[in-house]
This record gives C-alpha cells, sequence and structure tokens, in this order.
C-alpha cells in the first residue's frame, strides 16, 4: 500500500474511471507516429527503478516501458481492463483462491535475445525477500507459504510456494485466499529478472529488458536514458507500442522551473512531459489557463486525503464529531490549491475504489456546521483542550495546519501545527511512540479494491504488530472490526463483497476518527508534441505504454 | 613557507577528522532511522532487524565510526547478501540509497559545482571589484550611485525568483538560450557554455553587490592612506596608483572573503541555483541524502564542503603572502 501524493501507485475501478480519469486535454494526440526522443523531467531521482523496489507512482509509470509484470490494467478503453502482460491472461484461482496459475505467453525477449521463461519470474519474485532489495510492497512476503521465514534467493535457497511445472507455467501458494491476488500481480513486483543479469541491490541501475526500451544509462539524480529493444515484439504485447526511438528522464529540476518549461511549450518543452503534479502553488494558475488545458492530463480521485484523530487521545466521541463538524474543507482545499486538487471527500473510499458508497455522516456543507460542532461539545462538557497537528514542513501544509487550527479554534480546541521533516513524516508518526493528536494523512490504493485501503488504515492489530510502521493513525482499534475485515477479504463474491467493504466505510466514519477531506487529483503537464498519453487512474501517471511523438 | 604548509594541513586534517565526527554523531541524533525508510511502509520488526544488519547500522556508534575511519586509508568491502561493493582508500563508505561508493559519487557531481562556482565566482569578481574601482573613484558622482545601487538591487532578490524570472525570459519567452543543464566542458565547450549562462548569471546578481560595496571601501580606505598621496605627489599616473597602489592593498580582505565563498560554491552552498536550474551538482546531493538519511553520503558531502573551505583558506593564506608584501608566511 502506498501512501503520500507520490509514493503511490493508484487504485479506481470502473465507476470511478467513468467519473474520473480524465484527460482534461488532447492527450492522445491522433494516429501514432514513429520517431523522436520524449523527455521526462522530474523533481527527483526515482526512489527505485528496481521493479522488485519500486513503490511510487513516477517509477512505477517508468518501468512500464522497461519490465512487464504478470498482469496489467489495458486503460485505452472507457474503463481500465486487468488483462494478462507476461501472462496469457489474468490467472485461474483454485483451492479456495489460495492456489493461483499462470500461463506465460511464447516468444518474450529479454534484451539479449533470451526467452523470458517461469523461472525468470520465480527468482524475480523471490528477490523481493532479500534484506537487500527493501523498499518494495510487501504482499510478496505477506501471502506466500513460507514468506515468513524465506530470506530471498541470494544464498542459494529458494522458495517451495512458487513452482514452475515447465517454462511457461508459473503457481503461486498462497497462505490465505485472495480473490484479487491477480490485480496484486500487476504490481512491477512480479516481473521477472534473470538471474543471470541480476546485480543485487544495484539493479535499480542495471534493469535487464524486456519491455519495448532498454536502460542505456542511468546516472542517480541525473538522468537516465532508454533506448529501443530490439528484441521487443509487439505480438507478444498486447499493451505496449515502441513509437518514440529514445525515452530521456533528466531528474533534478525545481518543480516550479518543470511547470514554467512546460507551460512555455518553448523548444524541447514541446517534446516533453511531467510526472510530478503541477506545484501546489502554481495549480489554480495552470488550470484556469484555457491555452494549457488541452496540454493536462490529469486522473480524478485516485486517493484520499485526511486528518486523522488519535482516538486514545481523543477519547470522548463527542468531541471528534464536534471535529468532523467543524473543520473547514474550503479553506483546507485553498491551502492545497483549491479545486484542481480534488473534490470534496465525506467518505474513506473514493470513488474509484470498488466498494465505494456514498454517504455523507456530518456536516453537507463543506465550510462545516459551526453550530452543530459547539452543540456536541457543549454535550461533552466543553472540555478545554489543546490538540497536537502534525503536517510536514512545507508551506502548503502548514497553511492547512493554519485552516484547521482556525476552524477549531472556533470551537475552543486550541491547536499546535507541529511541522514534520517531509522525507521522515511518516516514519515518526507512524511510530506508535509519537506524541501526536491530530495527523494529516493521505492514502493511494494499490489496486482498486477497498481491501487496500480500509484493513491498511484501520486494522488495530499493527499497532503491535508493527510498532513502527502503525498505518492506523487514528489508533482504532476494534475486534469486531478486524473480525469483518478477515471475513471479507476471503469473501469470493465480488459484489457482495464490494458492498460490505462500502457498508464497513460508514461504520468506521461513525466513530469519528478520521476526517476526510479531499478525493486527490494530479493533474500533469505535457508539451504540444506529445502524443499518446493515455490518462491511468490505476497509477496516477499519464500512461507511457503508446506514446509518441507528434511529427 | 614549507613548514607553515606543513602545519596548516596539519591542522586542516585535525579539523576533517573532527567535524566528521559531529557530523556522524549529529546524524545519529536525528529522529530518521535509515533501516526505516529502506524498509517500506509495512515494516515488521524481524525485516527491520534484517535491514539494519544489511545496513551495518546493528553495530555500535563506535564501531561504525572506527570503520568509517579505517576505509580512508584501507580499501573496505561491502555487502553479504546479494552484492558486494568494493570501495577503494580513501573510502568514504557506500550509499545506503544506490549501493554506489560515495567517492563515485562525489567525483560525478564535483564538474557540476566546480564549473558553477568558478564560472560564477570569476564573472562576479571581475565585475564587483570593477564596479568597486569605479564607485570609489568616482565618489559621490552619478557612476557611484548606479553601480551601488543597481548591485544592490541584485542582493535583495532571492534565487528562486531570479533563476525563474531569468529561465522565463530567455529560455520560455525569447528562446534565446536552451533549458539549461551541464554539459562537460571537453565534451562541448559551447553547450558547456550556453547551459551555465544562466545559472551563472543567477549567481554573480546576488554575490555582484556583496564585492562591489566591499571592494569600494576597501578601495577608499586605501585611497586615503599616506602613501597614495605620495604617489600621486610625485606625479604617478592615476591609472598607475589605482591598479598597482591601490588596488593591490584593497584588494586582501577581498581575497579572504572570495577564497571562503569560492569554497562554499565548490563545495555545493550554490543548492538552490542546483534545484532551480536542475544542476544536481554536490549541494542537491547534500540535500537528499539528508532526506533519504543516507549516512555515507551525507559524511561524504559534509567532508567534501568542509575540506573545500579547508584548502581555500590555506589558499588565501599563501596567495596574502604574494599580493600583499606586508605579510610573511613563517
Amino acid at each position: 500500500m502506498m501512501s503520500r501524493t507520490r509514493t503511490a501507485a493508484i487504485a479506481a475501478t470502473a465507476i470511478a474511471l467513468v467519473l474520473g480519469a480524465t484527460a482534461c486535454g488532447d492527450s492522445l494526440g491522433g494516429k501514432p507516429v514513429k520517431g523522436g526522443t520524449l523527455t521526462i523531467v522530474e523533481k527527483a531521482d526515482f526512489d527505485h527503478l528496481d521493479p522488485q523496489r519500486i513503490y511510487t507512482t513516477e517509477a512505477d509509470s517508468a518501468i512500464e516501458l522497461l519490465a512487464r509484470s504478470l498482469t496489467n490494467w489495458d486503460v485505452t478503453g472507457s474503463t481500465p481492463k486487468l488483462v494478462g502482460d507476461l501472462a496469457t491472461d489474468t490467472g485461474t484461482p483454485s483451492d479456495n483462491d489460495q492456489v493461483w496459475t499462470f500461463h506465460l505467453r511464447h516468444g518474450v525477449k529479454w534484451q539479449d535475445g533470451s526467452e523470458v521463461t517461469s523461472q525468470d519470474i520465480k527468482y524475480g519474485v523471490e528477490r523481493v525477500f532479500s534484506p537487500d532489495i527493501s523498499g518494495g510492497p510487501p504482499y510478496a512476503s505477506q501471502w506466500l507459504v513460507g514468506g515468513s521465514t524465506y530470506t530471498g534467493p541470494y544464498k542459494g535457497k529458494s522458495l517451495d510456494s512458487l513452482q514452475t511445472p515447465d517454462p511457461y507455467t508459473i503457481v503461486f501458494h498462497l497462505n490465505q485466499p485472495v480473490a484479487d491476488f491477480n490485480e496484486t500481480t500487476a504490481m512491477p513486483t512480479w516481473a521477472a529478472v534473470p538471474k543471470a543479469h541480476d546485480t543485487g541491490s544495484t539493479y535499480d541501475t542495471h534493469v535487464w529488458s524486456d519491455g519495448p526500451y532498454k536502460l542505456q544509462s542511468y546516472t542517480h539524480n541525473k538522468e537516465a536514458v532508454l533506448v529501443k529493444n530490439p528484441y521487443w515484439n509487439a505480438s507478444t504485447d498486447p499493451l505496449r507500442e515502441q513509437n518514440v526511438n529514445e525515452v530521456d528522464i533528466k531528474m533534478g529540476m525545481n518543480e516550479s522551473a518543470i511547470d514554467q518549461l512546460l507551460e512555455s511549450d518553448a523548444g524541447s518543452a514541446k517534446t516533453s512531459m511531467q510526472q510530478w503534479p503541477i506545484a501546489g502553488s502554481n495549480l489554480s494558475t495552470v488550470l484556469g489557463n484555457p491555452a494549457l488545458k488541452h496540454r493536462i492530463v490529469s486522473s480524478k480521485a485516485p486517493g484520499i486525503l485526511y486528518m486523522a484523530i488519535n482516538t486514545t487521545r481523543v477519547k470522548d466521541i463527542r468531541v471528534r464529531q464536534a471535529i468532523e463538524y467543524a473543520i473547514n474543507k474550503e479553506t483546507v482545499r485553498g491551502a492545497f490549491g483549491g479545486s484542481g486538487y480534488g473534490d470534496y471527500a465525506t467518505t474513506m473510499l473514493t470513488p474509484g475504489i470498488g466498494g465505494y458508497k456514498h454517504f455523507n455522516l456530518y456536516s453537507s456543507n463543506p465550510a462545516g456546521d459551526l453550530a452543530k460542532a459547539k452543540q456536541l461539545m457543549a454535550q461533552a462538557g466543553n472540555p478545554k483542550l489543546t490538540l497536537s497537528l502534525s503536517v510536514e514542513n512545507t508551506p502548503t501544509h502548514e497553511h492547512f495546519g493554519d485552516a484547521v487550527k482556525n476552524a477549531l479554534n472556533q470551537i475552543g480546541i486550541t491547536v499546535n501545527v507541529t511541522p514534520v521533516d517531509a522525507g521522515s513524516y511518516f516514519s515518526t508518526v507512524w511510530n506508535v511512540k509519537n506524541q501526536y493528536d491530530l495527523y494529516w494523512e493521505d492514502w493511494i490504493a494499490d489496486w482498486p479494491n477497498a481491501s487496500t485501503v480500509l484493513p491498511v488504515l484501520f486494522d488495530g492489530r499493527q499497532i503491535a504488530k508493527l510498532p513502527q510502521a502503525n498505518q492506523d493513525a487514528s489508533y482504532v482499534n476494534d475486534p469486531a472490526l478486524e473480525a469483518q475485515m478477515d471475513s471479507l477479504s476471503k469473501m469470493p463474491d465480488l459484489g457482495a463483497r464490494n458492498a460490505a467493504y462500502g457498508n464497513l466505510d460508514e461504520e468506521i466514519m461513525r466513530k469519528a476518527a478520521v476526517v476526510p477531506l479531499m478525493y486527490m487529483n494530479f493533474p500533469e503537464m505535457f508539451g504540444s508534441k506529445v502524443g499518446g498519453l493515455y490518462p491511468d487512474a490505476i497509477l496516477g501517471e499519464p500512461n507511457l505504454m503508446k506514446v509518441f511523438i507528434k511529427s | 613557507m614549507f613548514r607553515y604548509l606543513m602545519r596548516r594541513l596539519l591542522a586542516a586534517a585535525v579539523i576533517l577528522v573532527v567535524i566528521s565526527a559531529i557530523t556522524f554523531v549529529t546524524f545519529f541524533a536525528l529522529p530518521t532511522d535509515p533501516a526505516l525508510l529502506a524498509c517500506g511502509k509495512t515494516c515488521s520488526p524481524s525485516r527491520l532487524a534484517e535491514i539494519r544488519h544489511a545496513l551495518g547500522l546493528d553495530k555500535s556508534l563506535a564501531t561504525q565510526y572506527w570503520e568509517f575511519f579505517k576505509g580512508l586509508f584501507v580499501d573496505r568491502t561491502y555487502g553479504d547478501q546479494s552484492i558486494t561493493v568494493h570501495c577503494n582508500a580513501p573510502c568514504l563508505g557506500v550509499s545506503f540509497q544506490s549501493d554506489t561508493p560515495v567517492l563515485t559519487i562525489l567525483l560525478g557531481d564535483f564538474p557540476v559545482d566546480l564549473s558553477l562556482g568558478t564560472g560564477a565566482a570569476v564573472i562576479f569578481l571581475v565585475v564587483g571589484v570593477g564596479l568597486g574601482m569605479v564607485a570609489a573613484t568616482h565618489k559621490g558622482k552619478a557612476a557611484d550611485k548606479v553601480a551601488v545601487s543597481a548591485s544592490l538591487v541584485g542582493v535583495s532578490l532571492q534565487i528562486y525568483f531570479v533563476g525563474l524570472l531569468l529561465m522565463w525570459a530567455f529560455v520560455d519567452k525569447w528562446q534565446i538560450l536552451p533549458a539549461p543543464s551541464y554539459t562537460p566542458l571537453t565534451q562541448d565547450p559551447v553547450g558547456w557554455f550556453q547551459g551555465l549562462l544562466l545559472p551563472w548569471a543567477t549567481l554573480v546578481v546576488i554575490y555582484l553587490a556583496f564585492y562591489t560595496r566591499l571592494s569600494r571601501s576597501s578601495m577608499l580606505e586605501t585611497l586615503g592612506e599616506d602613501y597614495i598621496r605620495t604617489a600621486r605627489a610625485k606625479g604617478l599616473p592615476m591609472r598607475r596608483v589605482i591598479l598597482k597602489h591601490t588596488l593591490r592593498a584593497a584588494i586582501t580582505p577581498i581575497i579572504t572573503i572570495f577564497g571562503m565563498d569560492l569554497a562554499s560554491l565548490i563545495g555545493g552552498t550554490a543548492v538552490i541555483t542546483e534545484s532551480v536550474f536542475g544542476l544536481n551538482g554536490i549541494g542537491k546531493q547534500a540535500v537528499d541524502a539528508v532526506t533519504n538519511s543516507d549516512l555515507p553520503v551525507t559524511m561524504g558531502t559534509t567532508l567534501f564542503a568542509a575540506a573545500a573551505i579547508v584548502v581555500f583558506n590555506i589558499i588565501v593564506d599563501m596567495a596574502y603572502g604574494i599580493v600583499d608584501p606586508r605579510v610573511r608566511l613563517a
């Protein structure tokens, strides 16, 4: 699971995608043309480009050009569709969803012309378990039988729950039923890695390609250059095209400078694009400029921005309900750049998530309902409270802190806003030893299912199990809720499961442990000569698989 | 002179050891845990322990520092799992983030800061001292007022503003220059010059005022000296009086400041300029290292910046003896 604005692959299901993933402009750009160089301007280097270590949207988007996963999302239709990528289809479950079998396409080649086999996938997945290959999603180690004690392939051991009966078949044995396992396998964690070309913890800069492009060079913090992989064959790949000759990823330019460059559409900016959202300070200006409308691609509602209330510190539910009513979402959204940042939220599941149900338990006015909030505070005995709010140490977040402070001040709650270093924000606030009462948080699901949202954010068992990485920031710890989560994860019927997740969301919201603030959008700009960019609400990034440069 | 130099180098080594120890201890006093950052979002205690071991963070602080210190003189080998990284002495460690030897990272970034810092410094020194001379020799006149006011406007501006404004004007609007980038001088001298022109201009705008004012006041002070009056009374041409007698004496404090500024720029303090123009030198590397809790890179960049300051201080002291005959080194 991922959090933070850009540390996430993003989920959105059919409903949301109809509503949501939209190209504001002409990102598709007509008929594909061959040739040219695409420049991607990044604010910073990727955390990792090693497929097993990737857990950020921008790296997830880039790796689509280099490494193919078992399954993937076809985003060219009106709604994203799960399809086989290295696999011929989306896999076959058996034994009550505890065994998943995938058959691989024949003729998929590595960049040296050798064939991709099921052994390469097994080896790739096994790498996840090595302490040297850290940082990626935890699903393989959570779900594969024997995963709790396995420490990776580097000391000659292999994981028996990954079986390769022949070079084109791979079987996963899971320790619990996982009905949406084939959606997990769309993440790059499940990509193949050839043992002979594995460079271990330095694989970031040596990714061996089975996609349409291969890594020509990669200098950390500076530049990565991707050129055509001559052994890639379109007939084995239902998703990608090999249009541009080269993809040049430049790293480290200031956010405002990137926005300014793309806005100008001058010179090389015509063939450039960004993979970080338009800066909050520029957002309303850029979105308000009609001349730029056709050069913005935006994925709607890929994640939730919310404020968590520590229920072990703010114990009185009436006070928490008063906070729900008192928060002015209009001023909060203003701090993040206005309406372009997203719609007001009333639920924890976003309109893009399977299981989303529309409801609003608190103020129907986004500006809040002070009268109701004051009434609840009076019922609670008008306690004189001083609460600490953690935010990242950025101007945007400090403005957010001010908005919360002003709102709660009006119901007699004093808020001390504490900016925490942005680089270590989550490792600070997810440590159970933290001393805060309120937390800025955001969350983006790894695939379009409530199972990657509600259990992650509200399963109280992780407080004891993961004391340094507890994502249940509101410290909801209710055995009845946890039992529901366990039983939902095993429900095979998707419709019934989604409906139950919607109800669970409502039940959680009744505890007033979190204040949902916005369903986040990520608008990004591209140059006038860039085409073939499909909005991708799964990634939350423009999809690069069919990108081309207009002649 | 030789004994003086040896003494200074020895003192410099002691300073660097002290700085390295302070940086090391400070890093571990921070509330961040590099192993936790590497561990990812759902990090179990057992996985955290494995990663802590893999990064060598399970050893005592003293052992870790001793191994770092030892690595400056003998080769080190890192890792016992997926890969072993060999780090030749002087080894500043291996990055937690990329498993690359820190010295390799620094040597990759150094040319950027060298080009950025040296180019800008040469311009702001020459132009700043020139303007200061004009202002001093035309004290109270229009030239003085224009030179001082123009440079003051520059120093009042912020790098973010100047950098983005110059980019908007020269790259985006008029399209006279390409987007700033670093191209090695040896590879394409014209591209190197074009790519660095705007970053240089930004730094010059910011630094110029200081050098103009400093050289103006220093020149004015020297121009009031008896020996200058004597020189003028003896009928020496004004040009000779200014360039040979006044400037030479007035330049000493400017050299001191210039040495520090150049060292800072080369050591990576132009981080905002690097960031605005996407140049990615040592400054940005240092900021990223702190953000990512990458101890070896933090240590390396800090020591590099400190070494630059120390070395340039020695050079400045040596230069005093050449520029100012009143100074004798012993």
